[in-house]
């Protein structure tokens, strides 16, 4: 997967690269208006990272000219404006996302896992990871005993931790992830803490090993053990 | 008290007072000349009187169909001049007693010696120093209304552009744009007055415009190294072999960033508000927008055992969606927040009001600092404080009255618009 982040805050792109790249994409970086122009013309993407304030030009000049030359990139916006006429504007200028800063590297991973799963157009629909099947349009979760009935929250949760496997997930970006940034809930641990329990205790009925671990003080973490399966 | 009153207290009361004084001067004045005039009279008859006795060496005859009274006495003691006074005489046929002024002398006839009175009733003075005073009443009345009138009519048209230039201040407000126009005047204090506060009022405008945008300009820098901060300490987060204390460094770290983040957040939101960056109203769904707002919550409702109670009637309300969006989020995120394990949640939706309350600690908020900014209700509150001063921006804009009681156990919020 060839995502381009064009956001001209370096130590910023330098860190989304970063997890990224941990989460096996592959990144390219612009800094400019017209660096990230060049890139997109040259490459295809399977997603392009797009900050709206650009040295040289709008992230949404680009939306519009990669709109118009019928690229099929996915564009998820990343802008300090939360103004929801920038939102508005973007997401009519064709993004498939708005992410306002700051947000937590694991929400945007998530973001852009679910935009290309979203735009590709491989029949593709389920997700296959150990002994979970997840199939994205019905919702359906799936271990070899059977299928797993899910709350949304909890779908919506095993999904971001699906997004970001073998990542620590903390739980500020958990609760964020749940219920949005307006949801004024934060810090609240006691809410995530039943929803987490209630998936483990689903998933393992379902015959799938144990794969949400605490993570000391910093939240949980989805990993498939290295021997599952053998 | 208005200026023309005040004027009016000052200056008809001088004018009353002196009108009295000249009415009484007058008065006296006018008792004098006609006195004087009479004095005059008396004194001509004293000299016809004195004549015709010399000439004709007999007593003067007295005559019927005048006013005048002639009085004839002997006398012992000459008197060398005749002497004026004023006195009381009977007039028998109106049978009672005049003021008159009357002329003494002693006249010699024939070796005798006569002291002769000669009096003026002063009916016909009296009648007029009584018009006169009448006359003076009058036009001093009528000259006090007059003033009155033509000074309201007079000041209420001069003092209109102070009106006009006060009533526009009373209603300008700071965070509107567009200068005052007030109304042209010829009045140089008036013109001065428009002027200083054309230029106070422009000055405030200014001066919250440059706070504001200070405001949301260092907010939205803020953004950017907040969300390096996160990027950063997501990444840290990964690493494999963190110690036990390095992960609660790590820890406490993104609790006091996230915070920060939303503090940050909220903060932009309220200056946005204030901002008026949402103005463009529509007609919004309130039913339908609470009913999604609900499906939102319900889960953690019930994995907090939170008891839920709606009774939704169909309501539209005029505003901005985004906003009714955040406000019934914040209602909602205060209402789960405070409550306690096992508690209550009731929203009632009826045509112009929404009612949301919830058990929570036992006592009531403090009413009058509880939309206030950074309110908190203890020191562990982890929340910011700024959940109902947001609620309360929205409501202000939108044209809501919110209100609080304490009910039985119940934290009620009402909502009326």
């Amino acid at each position: 997967m060839k995502v381009l982040i064009v956001e001209d805050e370096k130590l910023l792109s330098k860190s989304i690269a970063a997890y990224l790249h941990q989460n096996n994409f592959i990144c390219d970086t612009a800094i400019q208006f017209h660096e990230a122009r060049e890139k997109i013309h040259i490459n295809e993407y399977d997603c392009i990272v797009l900050d709206i304030a650009l040295p040289g030009g709008s992230g949404l000049q680009l939306l519009k000219e990669l709109k118009i030359s019928g690229k099929a990139d996915g564009v998820l916006i990343i802008s300090a404006r939360n103004a929801i006429d920038d939102r508005v504007a973007g997401l009519e200028a064709g993004a498939d996302d708005y992410l306002t800063k700051p947000f937590h590297l694991a929400e945007l991973s998530a973001r852009i896992s679910s935009i290309i799963r979203r735009r590709s157009f491989n029949g593709s629909n389920t997700i296959v990871l150990d002994k979970l099947t997840v199939n994205i349009l019905d919702r359906n979760v799936k271990c070899h005993k059977g299928n797993i009935d899910l709350t949304k929250k909890e779908y919506e949760l095993l999904l971001y931790f699906i997004s970001n496997k073998n990542r620590v997930l903390t739980k500020e970006s958990i609760i964020e992830h749940l219920w949005g940034d307006d949801a004024g809930i934060a810090n609240n641990y006691d809410f995530i803490y039943t929803h987490i329990k209630n998936l483990r205790r689903k998933l393992e009925a379902g015959g799938c090993p144990e794969y949400i671990k605490a993570v000391y003080g910093m939240g949980y973490k989805f990993s498939i053990a290295e021997n599952a399966g053998a | 008290m208005k200026l023309i009153s005040r004027y009016n207290r000052s200056f008809f009361p001088a004018l009353v007072l002196l009108f009295l004084i000249s009415g009484l001067v007058s008065y006296f004045l006018t008792r004098k000349i006609l006195q004087d005039e009479v004095d005059e009279g008396l004194l001509r008859i004293y000299s016809r009187i004195s004549d015709s006795v010399r000439i004709h060496q007999t007593l003067p005859t007295v005559a019927t169909f005048d006013d005048l009274k002639l009085n004839v006495e002997p006398a012992t003691k000459p008197m060398i001049k005749p002497v004026l006074e004023s006195a009381r005489v009977f007039i028998p046929e109106q049978n009672e007693n005049h003021r008159a002024r009357q002329l003494l002398f002693t006249v010699l006839i024939k070796e005798n010696l006569y002291k002769i009175t000669v009096s003026t009733p002063l009916e016909g003075t009296k009648t007029m120093t009584k018009a006169i005073v009448f006359i003076t009443t009058v036009t001093i009345f009528i000259i006090l209304l007059t003033l009155a009138v033509i000074s309201r009519l007079l000041l209420n048209k001069i003092w209109k552009p102070f009106y006009a230039s006060l009533q526009l201040v009373r209603n300008f407000k700071v965070d509107k744009a567009g200068s005052l126009h007030f109304p042209p005047t010829v009045i140089d204090e008036f013109m001065a007055m428009n002027d200083n506060f054309k230029m106070a009022t422009e000055n405030a405008t200014n001066d919250y415009r440059r706070l504001k945008e200070f405001t949301e300009n260092a907010s939205h820098e803020i953004q950017t190294p907040l969300a390096i901060i996160r990027a950063k300490l997501d990444l840290l987060a990964q690493q494999e072999q963190l110690s036990e204390y390095q992960s609660e460094l790590l820890k406490d770290t993104f609790g006091a960033v996230t915070k920060l983040s939303k503090l940050n957040h909220s903060l932009l939101l309220i200056a946005k508000i204030e901002n008026r960056q949402f103005d463009t109203k529509v007609t919004v769904d309130l039913s339908q927008k609470l009913e999604n707002k609900i499906n939102q919550f319900q889960e953690l409702w019930q994995t907090s055992q939170i008891q839920f109670i709606p009774e939704i009637g169909h309501s539209e309300i005029i505003a901005h969606p985004e906003l009714v969006e955040i406000l019934l989020n914040n209602i909602f995120s205060n209402a789960t927040r405070h409550n306690l394990p096992g508690g209550l949640i009731g929203i009632t939706l009826t045509e112009k009001e929404l009612r949301v309350r919830n058990t929570g600690q036992f006592k009531a908020l403090e009413k009058e600092k509880l939309f206030t900014r950074f309110y908190k209700e203890s020191v562990n509150d982890e929340h910011n404080g700024l959940g109902l001063s947001i609620i309360k921006q929205i409501c202000e804009v939108t044209g809501i009255l919110p209100g609080y009681k304490y009910n039985e156990g119940y934290h009620v919020f009402i909502f009326n618009w």
